[in-house]
């Protein structure tokens, strides 16, 4: 592998982080606005399943991604 | 150098590496916005390498070693090449998104030889930043909805009119490491 290849799958890699990353980040934010306003404690494992079911739902909505 | 003809596709491994797990993880965690960003971005990093090369050099073509998702004839392209290549492609996903958006059926056999470059010509940049500029605007005002509507890739798996907008940025974004790839050479060259 070139390194040019090596460098556009690590960029590639980058890109799918920075993607989770912002996701992750979008819901924590929706997350701790009703934390804040229901005046519930903020948990991060309620966080990471709250994550984990966007990304299923994404998986299947608006379109089934393994077909 | 012997390389492949055009059409002859990726190695194996490539190929079903994009096609089973980029694909299906591009459509988790991308949207229309997304891809439309980062398209607009690679166009200027495109615009902002190209116009750091001499316009002698434009239409150089030189030999590079593989770059990750291109095929081998492709290997020894100039930069007009690219860009042509890029705006004769770019056109036909416009096209395709354009009908499935319509859920329309797309009947013209897309076939990679076909979006090949084949003129080379100067001042391609000019023709390549207007073409994408009418792109942007396209899907600036398409209403976003998925479309049932799908189209094959000759590579990889059904798009529908979504997944070839996201394939728009995927593969400029592969093109302007080529672009890159033949800056370097070119630099090489000239040392």
């Amino acid at each position: 592998m070139s390194q040019n290849s090596i460098g556009t799958v690590t960029r590639i890699v980058l890109i799918f982080l920075s993607l989770i990353f912002f996701w992750y980040f979008l819901i924590s934010v929706c997350y701790s606005g009703v934390v804040f306003i229901l005046d519930l404690e903020f948990s991060f494992s309620s966080l990471n399943i709250l994550f984990s079911l966007f990304i299923v739902f994404r998986m299947f909505y608006p379109k089934n991604v393994f077909r | 150098m012997q390389l492949q003809p055009p059409g002859a596709g990726l190695p194996n491994f490539e190929r079903l590496f994009i096609k089973n797990i980029l694909v299906p993880s591009v459509r988790i965690v991308f949207t229309w916005d997304i891809a439309l960003f980062f398209l607009k971005r690679e166009i200027s990093i495109i615009k902002k390498l190209v116009s750091g090369v001499e316009s002698s050099k434009l239409q150089h073509k030189v030999l590079i070693e593989r770059t990750f998702a291109i095929e081998d004839d492709t290997r020894q392209f100039s930069i007009n090449m690219v860009l042509e290549h890029l705006t004769i492609a770019g056109r036909a996903i416009k096209m395709v998104i354009d009908t499935l958006s319509q859920e329309k059926e797309f009947t013209t056999e897309i076939k990679i030889e076909n979006v090949k470059p084949h003129e080379n010509k100067i001042n391609q940049l000019e023709e390549f930043l207007d073409f994408y500029n009418s792109y942007f605007d396209f899907i600036s005002n398409l209403p976003k909805k998925q479309s049932k509507t799908k189209k094959r890739h000759p590579w990889f798996v059904e798009f529908n009119n979504f997944d070839w907008s996201v394939f728009m940025y995927m593969h400029t974004f592969i093109h302007r490491r080529q672009i890159q790839a033949i800056i370097k050479e070119l630099n090489n060259e000239s040392k």
